[in-house]
């Protein structure tokens, strides 16, 4: 269940950043996993409090898909990538939130 | 080393660390046991870890169970047709469980030896490619067949694109096919069936009818879809007949008879028909189911056959087995209204002899004759059956006197004694005749015949070509009866009739003032007959008249004789034929001339039923009258007259019927009535005579109650003029009786 989701709809102009900045990750999955779930549902609130503007997410199952997993060179699920602005990869049940914001660059901002 | 080859070796390199940031992460998240996978990156496999395997247990239970729970077959097979999985469903339909299967070829098992072609026609398929809703057979464990449905049968590969196995997807079909071919059958049935078919909505509406319902009826398919097959009625049913019939088919589901319909071309038929109402599966009505065929043909030919059945081929007459159905049904009937019927058993005499010397066509041809013959001296409601070679019965219905069946029995033996005629010769034959009487000789058909047939053998033993009944006595009373009639002709001649006198008496006096003549017949061997047994037999053959006109003549000539002594009155009867012959004026008037009796000593009695209506002969009477002769009426109180016709009548005198007489002082009835006569005939200014008078206190009663005159034995029974003379002579000394 491959799907693309847009958080918050449209994007909108920041201030002081004078452009858009374009948040794209895929979460890799392994069905409905109980940390693939939590992974899912914490990246999400994160999403909400720090992306105003939404992102472009794909949610990846490997169980479905399993080669797309092999070729992206996934280890193991859950595993957050973001492709855009920057590489990143952030592996685990995004539990422990300092930690994530630290990474995403997010630190700092509450 | 080249810029570019470091290049290339730091961006391995940076490659390399990346990934072992990431297998430390993985690990640490292994660790932390925030992983629910892993991947190995050489072969591609996943490693599910315990919480997510849960989840897979379930989804993998969720799966048996709606595989266990599905009706279907659901299998895989490996490339070569060994089975990795079939559910549990294999057993219900084929006989073999499941675990059973598991390692063994599909083919060996279900479709094994002779089976083979349809094996490998089904891998070519899968072959070939997917199977889609593919009919086929397999063979169950028991050896029979069974008829599944391969809904689908797909072949999956791995990554590599090598085919690694089959899922199939079967159903049982057997049930479906059998249905299908039911209806197939049904279909044929519904289109080649004679039968013609009618299938309505719940509501009645024609919803469509088979080719036969249109060659029977003549109404095409369009013509009657939407209609209530009422339309088809024919008018011979009631209301109540198709109420019953639709309580029957929706308590009952069914209904079966025979009904009249119509065809389009308006002609009405029979037919035999079949009502099942078709039920869904909460029992409402959906259909109703109407089969019938059309019977016309077959009740033509059962009148046919019931005709033959019934009848003498021969002759065209009545059989046996309809005389008995029509004596069956006579015999209730006579006995409800108390009526006689005769059964005549009717044989030619020497018939054997007919057939032997002149063959039986000739046989043959008589019998059709003497049956024309019969049939031209009976009624047509009297029935005339054959029920042996030469054997006839016949039944007379209503027949109040042996001698009319005598009558008719003689003209039956006359007509058969003509010569008959067939083809140029002479052929003479008589008939003999056995006669029983319904109720005196039998209660029942078959025992009325056995007398009429034992009462023909007397009368063939006697010498044939005569009639016998089966009694002894019916016989010599009707012998009598006719030997009465023979002598009767020939008693006027004879001078056998008397005239015998009874005294009319007045109460007040005791005085004889007049006398009735009563006429009787001086048989040479019988005796004294009554007027009662030979007055009947006069009519018949027409002596009446002259009878009657003897009597009255006698009586007025010696009524004059004794008019020099005493002065009597004279009561002749007057029979309705009498009054009604248009001579009886001229005829009275001549007798009085001729004897010389004084008009007013003559009393002409006539009953009632005489004066119901106005005909010549009460005018007759009223000149009479005006001549001086006097009318009584006779046997008063018996008939309708009304008070209103008595004053117009020309009469003088109200003779009381002896039934009422009879009865006093017994009965209530007989007096109030004899009172109110005497009553009325007072204040119409009538003499009332009371007849029968048998009693003293009868006597007294008409006394207290006024009568004028009475006759009866008390006084006198009628007797010869020379006693009367006796009588009349020492009169005056019998005053008060």
């Amino acid at each position: 269940m491959t799907s693309k989701v847009k958080e918050r709809g449209a994007m909108k102009k920041g201030w002081g950043t004078g452009g858009k900045v374009k948040f794209a990750f895929r979460l890799y999955v392994a069905g409905n996993g109980p940390n693939s779930t939590r992974a899912v549902r914490n990246f999400k609130a994160v999403v909400n409090e720090f992306m105003p503007e939404g992102c472009d997410l794909e949610v990846i199952d490997i169980l479905e898909d399993p080669l797309r997993a092999l070729s992206d060179g996934i280890l193991v699920t859950p595993t957050l990538v973001r492709a855009s602005p920057s590489a990143l990869t952030i592996i685990g049940n995004l539990s422990d939130k300092p930690r994530l914001l630290m990474a995403l660059g997010f630190a700092g901002k509450t | 080393m080249t810029a570019r080859s470091i290049k290339q070796d730091m961006s391995r390199i940076k490659e390399l660390v990346k990934r072992l940031a990431d297998a430390e992460a993985a690990i640490e998240s292994l660790i932390a046991g925030q992983a629910d996978a892993i991947i190995d990156p050489h072969s591609g496999a996943l490693i599910l870890l315990q919480q997510a395997q849960q989840a897979l247990q379930q989804s993998e239970a969720r799966y048996h169970r709606l595989l266990t729970h599905l009706s279907a077959v659901v299998f895989e097979l490996d490339p070569a047709g060994n089975i990795l999985f079939v559910n549990d469903n294999i057993e219900k339909l084929t006989g073999h469980a499941p675990r059973d299967l598991l390692g063994k070829n599909w083919w060996d098992v279900f479709l094994p030896g002779k089976h083979r072609p349809q094996a490998e026609e089904l891998r070519r398929r899968l072959r070939d490619g997917d199977v889609d809703h593919y009919e086929c057979y397999w063979i169950r464990r028991d050896g029979s067949p069974i008829v599944v449905e391969l809904s689908s049968a797909n072949r999956y590969h791995d990554q590599t694109g090598s085919l690694v196995g089959i899922v199939g997807f079967a159903t049982d079909v057997t049930a479906r096919k059998q249905a299908e071919q039911r209806l197939r059958q049904a279909a044929v049935v519904y289109d080649a069936t004679p039968n013609a078919i009618i299938i309505t909505d719940g509501e009645r509406r024609i919803r469509a009818v088979n080719k036969a319902y249109t060659l029977i009826t003549g109404y095409a398919a369009d013509e009657v879809i939407g209609r209530n097959p009422g339309f088809q009625g024919s008018g011979r049913h009631n209301h109540h007949f198709y109420e019953e019939l639709w309580q029957s088919v929706n308590e009952t589901g069914h209904w079966q008879g025979e009904i009249w319909n119509h065809r389009k071309n308006g002609e009405v038929y029979p037919a035999w028909e079949n009502i099942s109402a078709v039920r869904d599966d909460k029992g409402t009505i959906v259909n109703y189911v109407s089969v019938f065929t059309d019977i016309s043909s077959i009740k033509e030919s059962e009148a046919k056959l019931d005709y033959l059945a019934h009848h003498d081929a021969l002759t065209g007459v009545a059989n046996r087995l309809l005389l008995g159905t029509h004596v069956d049904a006579l015999i209730p009937r006579a006995r409800r209204r108390s009526r006689a019927f005769a059964l005549l058993f009717l044989d030619i005499d020497r018939f054997k002899t007919v057939n032997d010397v002149y063959g039986h066509e000739h046989g043959d041809r008589l019998l059709q004759m003497v049956t024309t013959r019969v049939k031209s001296c009976v009624r047509a409601e009297d029935m005339l059956a054959r029920v042996g070679g030469d054997e006839f019965v016949l039944v007379l219905e209503d027949i109040s006197e042996p001698h009319d069946v005598a009558k008719m029995a003689e003209k039956i033996i006359e007509v058969i004694a003509q010569p008959f005629w067939i083809e140029g010769r002479e052929i003479l034959t008589s008939m003999s005749i056995g006669i029983s009487m319904y109720p005196d000789d039998g209660e029942t058909g078959e025992d009325l015949v056995r007398a009429a047939d034992t009462a023909m053998y007397s009368a063939k033993i006697q010498g044939r070509n005569r009639y016998q009944f089966s009694t002894v006595e019916l016989t010599q009373r009707t012998r009598a009866y006719f030997s009465l009639q023979s002598s009767l002709r020939q008693a006027l001649a004879g001078n056998q009739f008397v005239v015998h006198y009874q005294p009319e008496v007045a109460l007040e006096t005791g005085q004889v003032v007049g006398v009735e003549a009563l006429v009787r017949w001086q048989h040479p061997e019988l005796g004294l007959v009554m007027p009662e047994r030979f007055i009947p037999i006069a009519e018949e053959i027409g002596l009446i008249d002259a009878i009657g006109e003897w009597v009255l003549r006698t009586a007025c000539r010696e009524a004059a004789s004794w008019e020099e002594a005493v002065p009597l009155r004279i009561a002749v009867n007057l029979s309705r034929r009498q009054i009604a012959h248009n001579h009886i004026f001229d005829q009275v008037r001549s007798i009085l001339e001729e004897t010389g009796l004084k008009p007013s000593e003559l009393e002409l009695e006539v009953t009632e039923s005489v004066l119901q209506d106005r005909h010549e002969g009460v005018e007759a009477l009223e000149a009479l009258s005006a001549l001086g002769v006097r009318v009584a009426i006779d046997d008063f109180g018996t008939g309708y007259s009304s008070l209103a016709q008595l004053k117009q009548l020309p009469i003088d005198t109200l003779k009381i019927d002896q039934s009422f007489i009879r009865d006093i002082p017994h009965d209530p009835d007989g007096e109030a009535i004899t009172a109110a006569i005497i009553g009325m005939a007072h204040t119409l200014k009538l003499r009332v005579v009371a007849e029968g008078v048998e009693r003293p206190e009868q006597l007294e009663f008409l006394k207290d109650r006024g009568c004028d005159d009475w006759q009866g034995m008390l006084f006198s029974p009628p007797m010869p003029a020379p006693a009367l003379r006796r009588l009349l002579a020492p009169a005056t000394e019998r005053v008060g009786a």
